[in-house]
């Protein structure tokens, strides 16, 4: 009796403490804590800038100020227009996170359940599944990227989803490799003898204990999705330029590159900074969950 | 050994396929053919001529049918907006995209390898820490950008190197090679660091020293040796990605390669060209994987004998095979 309740107080007290022992590592980083302000900024600014930001300042065309050089008055300059690129900057936020988390999210839902399909069944399924991943993955991701927008269009919608399809296969794999690793704990065994289905013992006990490298694995990819996606607006088969997006912003301006290099020098470096923070975090999240580097 | 390298090329044909299928089908599909970009200067009868002989009045089937009996033959079929073999077209363009790849890898290898080392031997040091800030900082910066600052700086405000194009030696190739050459240095550092910093904890490393060898052949022979094999996989793989990914680089500064030929493909619509392409392509980064996969035999005496033991419970890859070449075809 007391024997049960001490196992319970205790598997309790563990289960608090794995969350917490991670989020003690996690906040003992120093760089992950800038990345998640400058995420959080970013993510703020992303979700609220249509309440705050007039549109006549991110669009409004003031021919008399075109190509006005980094000033008090327009931090970042104007460009050919004479629009404001430090406003323009801003507002792209809110499209360029949006690509990064929407690519990554398409890459979850297809390439997450393939993997642990794969893992799970093994056999002539997960053969099956792993050939069509080894073909897909052959394919360099840009070039598959590059295909499939041109197939689909150039529309952003089309976009994401390239960018996502393309980022696919390491989704399989990483989950895949997971999930042979807790396939065959006693607790999976349990609940296969209490007559669970399939689909249950995946969602509910198998995926639920791979969670972390897909984390890891997902933080890491919404920065090279947001990369991905300018190079394809750079390559011009990504977003056509009226819409500001980083990418976009940062092709606008290289017609302009001798001479007004600023144009290209702030879309670049807001790009970076929000991969920078993705990478901060995720490599921290990396350390924080690797029991390898915890000693 | 033997055994083990053929089977892996066979075992490349259901990936040539598969990447064969699913290119072809996709650019199929798009809108809009070459012909119809092209086909404005011919008469309907002409057109309807061309539209015959590429198939495009019969299925996408008949299409792969004929790409693919033109492939067996070894032909990989006629650009329509070149009017060339794809083949040959291909081929034109790869030294310069060998060049550039082979340049940037071997400035980020002489680099990175010695900047990791030092790094994980000073763990937690102001080297190790700066090298790591910067690395990241070159891992999150976007390539093509890069790219354009270093055009900026160097070709139009100093007019020390040319600023594109390949026709000035040397000097053309400085700058698109650094700019490559960070993102894989950057990786680079970052995995020599931590798979140096695994081995060096480990307690042979103490039993060598303190049998006395020295520190240097310590780091030098003892620890990197054992390190290699996950650098030697990033240096495969970067390989490849600069091999595929240099489509942008090679845009920046319109260097002459098989990026740029691919992206005037995908402009035109010519199916022929990309999915050509992209299978040299494909099929370039599988041979390169494969270098890398016998290389670790000859790094790693413990995975040579899994090889020559006729593989039975040795690698994963192996095994599957019978399946493979069904499930990929």
């Amino acid at each position: 009796m007391s024997d049960t309740s001490v196992q319970s107080v205790s598997a309790q007290y563990r289960k608090q403490s794995k969350a917490g022992e991670i989020w003690h590592r996690f906040r003992k980083n120093k760089g992950a804590m800038v990345g998640m302000v400058i995420l959080a900024v970013l993510i703020l600014i992303a979700l609220t800038v249509d309440l705050w930001l007039p549109m006549e300042k991110v669009s409004g065309i003031n021919v008399l100020e075109k190509f006005t050089k980094p000033c008090a008055e327009h931090p970042f300059g104007t460009d050919e227009m004479g629009r404001d690129l430090f406003w323009r900057c801003i507002y792209a936020t809110k499209y360029s996170l949006a690509i990064g988390f929407v690519s990554v999210m398409v890459s979850m839902v297809v390439g997450v359940p393939l993997g642990a399909v794969a893992g799970y069944y093994g056999g002539k399924v997960e053969t099956f599944i792993m050939r069509i991943t080894d073909v897909f993955s052959a394919i360099p991701s840009i070039l598959m990227a590059i295909a499939i927008v041109s197939v689909l269009g150039r529309t952003m919608g089309n976009l994401m989803l390239a960018v996502g399809i393309s980022a696919v296969p390491q989704f399989t794999r990483i989950t895949r490799a997971s999930v042979l690793t807790v396939k065959n704990m006693e607790y999976v065994e349990a609940a296969r003898a209490l007559g669970k289905n399939d689909a249950y013992i995946i969602f509910k006990h198998i995926l639920p204990n791979c969670l972390s490298p897909i984390i890891v694995q997902t933080t890491l990819r919404v920065a090279s999705a947001i990369i991905s996606a300018s190079s394809l607006s750079f390559l011009g088969i990504g977003i056509k330029p009226p819409l500001p997006e980083w990418g976009a912003l940062l092709t606008a301006g290289k017609a302009y590159l001798s001479g007004y290099s600023y144009l290209c020098l702030f879309p670049g470096l807001a790009i970076m900074i929000t991969v920078l923070a993705f990478n901060l975090v995720g490599d921290a999240l990396r350390d924080a969950m690797d029991p390898k580097l915890k000693n | 050994m033997h055994k083990y390298i053929i089977k892996r090329i066979l075992m490349l044909i259901p990936i040539i396929l598969g990447v064969s299928f699913v290119v072809f089908f996709m650019m199929d599909s798009a809108q809009g053919n070459a012909l119809d970009i092209i086909g404005i200067d011919y008469s309907a009868e002409k057109l309807a001529e061309l539209y015959h002989e590429y198939g495009y009045d019969r299925s996408v089937f008949y299409r792969y049918y004929l790409y693919m009996s033109d492939l067996l033959h070894g032909s990989l079929g006629n650009s329509i907006i070149y009017k060339k073999d794809v083949w040959l077209l291909y081929m034109q363009r790869l030294p310069a995209t060998l060049k550039l790849a082979g340049a940037s890898v071997a400035l980020a290898v002489i680099l990175s390898i010695p900047l990791g080392i030092v790094s994980a031997r000073r763990h937690g040091s102001l080297v190790d820490n700066a090298s790591m800030v910067g690395a990241l900082i070159g891992l999150s910066m976007p390539n093509y950008w890069l790219g354009l600052m270093l055009m900026v700086y160097f070709a139009q405000m100093h007019h020390w190197l040319p600023s594109g194009g390949n026709t000035d030696g040397i000097r053309s190739l400085i700058l698109p090679a650094v700019t490559v050459g960070t993102g894989l240095m950057a990786t680079m550092t970052r995995t020599t660091r931590s798979s140096m910093l695994d081995v060096i904890r480990q307690d042979y490393l103490r039993t060598a020293r303190s049998k006395g060898v020295p520190e240097k052949r310590v780091i030098n022979v003892h620890a990197l040796r054992n390190a290699l094999i996950p650098i030697i996989t990033v240096v495969g793989t970067e390989l490849g990605k600069a091999l595929g990914g240099a489509v942008v680089t090679e845009n920046v500064f319109s260097w002459p390669g098989i990026g740029r030929l691919i992206i005037d493909g995908v402009n035109q619509r010519d199916t022929t060209l990309v999915t050509g392409c992209i299978i040299l392509t494909s099929v370039l980064v599988s041979i390169i994987q494969l270098i890398v996969d016998v290389l670790y035999a000859f790094v790693d005496p413990r995975l040579r004998a899994q090889y020559t033991s006729a593989g039975k419970k040795s690698k994963k890859k192996p095994a599957p095979k019978a399946q493979a070449a069904k499930g990929g075809a």
